[in-house]
């Protein structure tokens, strides 16, 4: 059964944990001189972007439904404000709560309840966390949100789901001078997404994932694989929709119906990551795969580089998305007024297929030490966009769809306190 | 880099760095409570327990790090001889790890004399300081660089 958490809810159930962890910690002793401790941290970017073509929007990520429009100079893509609030009445017990406002899938910033937790760490080795969780399905993928600390403005991809309310265990052990780290997580799936204008739901969605990761010196290896079953419809595919009689009514309707549905739909995203950080040197190779029956694969490719001079931080980047573009015929014949159905089915299928690149070249300027000045400017081509809004696309049919372009440029400035 | 491959180097770096003004000369040593069962630790321990990996030394016991906050001159030579790293890259490298909940940067104190203070008093504490402030409530468990261990 899916179980949907509310703020309230979450807020309840922190307070309680405050109580109960003072309660506990009434007899700490030696080595408890520093807690209770409460702290609020936060963190912030004041970003604006800005392109000149025509008839296109950009997003910053798929949670957006608004983009940035031609010609116009945007605040609001990569803008945001984090708030944290942890308390640690003892060493082995951590409350935390995290709230950002950025731009939402409704068009505002109505501030997101994006973590919520209780941790327990009996161990040095292990931590126990249960309540609102980051979805770290990628490296560095819970702190996509954090500007400051990533080298880009925007990580190169950002996948959705991002939150989960459930629980992770972590389990750490130092080998050959490393640390061998591995985490589960299960829970259920929080936030929107939006494709083609269209809201969709991942609440309740079943969550399961797996993470090894082994870092050493300035490397760190990382094994990741999620699992997860979307709960909800399509909207578009809800009992009466348009999207829905159209598919019914035609011949292969079944088969094109299974490839569009998203009702009890399993989605596994393996990922393999290997990074360099040292000295002046950043650098970062992720391979994910995005599978799911019916559906074409993804395969997901992404690669940062920079070198600190001074201050100065010079980047470059590369990220690609490519699915196969098979497509199932409706099973009537195009003419006889039947090519408009025919080109609806087929662009709809397109909803999963993602076919984009994104080369990035940027400066980092770390002009204080909890705030830093970034310079990017992104290529990006597409066939089968993800970030970009191009209704132009939906004019011709899908499998006729030309490869486009268009260049972004990004000025941020992030900051944490 | 360069540094991290040729202990001389590190050395003479160390010293320039730490001949600054507003510190004395002398070097940094980490330092654990004197009645703990540990001699001595190597540079991968110090990273692990700094940068939050794994915060336990080989008597089994926890190692919880200490550290003077902020921009202090002792923090920047700390990171910038340990791994070469500025303190804008260790600050972005703790909002990574805090805002997803995973671990707690050092604590944070105002001197080096409340870093001691801490350690001598709390034998889960290991800190960082200049050597001059040294007393023997704390022993020296690692100094940097490695080279300049007595």
């Amino acid at each position: 059964m899916p179980i949907s958490f509310s703020i309230d809810k979450l807020a309840r159930f922190a307070l309680g944990g405050v109580l109960v962890v003072y309660a506990l910690s009434a007899g700490a002793k030696v080595g408890d001189t520093l807690w209770p401790e409460v702290r609020i941290r936060g963190f912030g970017t004041l970003g604006a972007n800005y392109h000149h073509d025509d008839g296109v929007r950009f997003r910053r990520d798929i949670s957006q439904a608004g983009g940035a429009e031609s010609g116009r100079i945007s605040l609001v893509q990569d803008s945001m404000l984090g708030l944290q609030l942890n308390v640690s009445p003892h060493r082995q017990w951590e409350i935390s709560a995290q709230a950002v406002s950025r731009l939402t899938s409704e068009d505002n910033f109505d501030p997101q309840l994006t973590w919520g937790y209780i941790k327990y760490k009996p161990l040095e080795e292990a931590a126990l966390r249960f309540g609102r969780l980051g979805v770290e399905s990628y490296l560095q993928g819970d702190s996509a949100e954090i500007g400051y600390a990533n080298l880009r403005i925007r990580q190169p991809i950002i996948f959705y789901p991002r939150t989960h309310d459930g629980m992770d265990a972590e389990w750490s052990q130092p080998l050959a001078g490393g640390t061998l780290r591995f985490k589960g997580s299960a829970g259920w799936t929080q936030g929107e997404s939006v494709n083609s204008g269209v809201i969709y739901d991942t609440g309740g969605s079943e969550l399961l994932g797996a993470v090894a990761e082994y870092a050493h010196s300035g490397w760190t290896a990382r094994l990741a694989y999620y699992h997860l079953l979307l709960h909800d419809e399509l909207n578009d595919l809800k009992p009466g929709a348009r999207l829905a009689q159209l598919v019914a009514g035609l011949p292969n309707g079944a088969a094109i119906h299974e490839t569009l549905t998203l009702k009890n739909r399993s989605i596994d995203f393996p990922s393999f990551a290997l990074a360099y950080d040292a000295g002046p040197l950043q650098a970062q190779a992720s391979y994910s795969i995005y599978s799911s029956p019916h559906w074409s694969m993804r395969h997901l490719f992404y690669a940062t580089l920079g070198y600190r001079v001074g201050d100065f931080t010079p980047y470059l980047s590369y990220a690609t998305q490519r699915t196969d573009r098979k497509f199932i015929a409706t099973g009537i014949p195009n003419g006889a007024g039947l090519d408009s159905l025919n080109q609806a089915a087929t662009n709809a299928q397109t909803a999963f297929m993602v076919n984009q690149s994104d080369f990035g070249l940027g400066l980092r300027y770390d002009f204080a030490d909890n705030m830093a000045l970034k310079f990017q400017a992104d290529h990006i081509r597409y066939q089968d966009p993800e970030s970009i809004v191009d209704a132009s696309l939906l004019s011709q049919s899908a499998e006729n769809r030309s490869t486009r372009s268009l260049t972004v440029f990004s000025v941020a400035l992030d900051f944490v306190f | 880099m360069l540094a991290n491959s040729y202990p001389f180097l590190r050395c003479f770096l160390l010293a320039v760095l730490i001949c600054q003004p507003g510190l004395a000369c002398a070097e940094l040593v980490v330092i654990v409570n004197a009645d703990r069962n540990v001699e001595r630790i190597s540079r991968e321990e110090v990273v692990n327990i700094f940068m939050g990996r794994y915060r336990k030394l080989a008597d089994g016991n926890a190692a919880l790090p200490l550290e003077v906050k902020g921009n202090a001159p002792e923090r920047r030579y700390f990171y910038g001889i340990l791994l070469n790293k500025s303190l804008a890259e260790i600050n972005a490298y703790w909002a990574r790890l805090v805002f997803s909940g995973k671990t707690s940067p050092p604590v944070s104190v105002v001197s080096g004399g409340e870093v001691l203070e801490g350690v001598a008093g709390d034998p889960a504490m290991i800190g960082y300081l200049d050597s001059s402030l040294l007393d023997g409530r704390v022993k020296v468990v690692y100094a940097l660089p490695e080279a300049g261990l007595p």
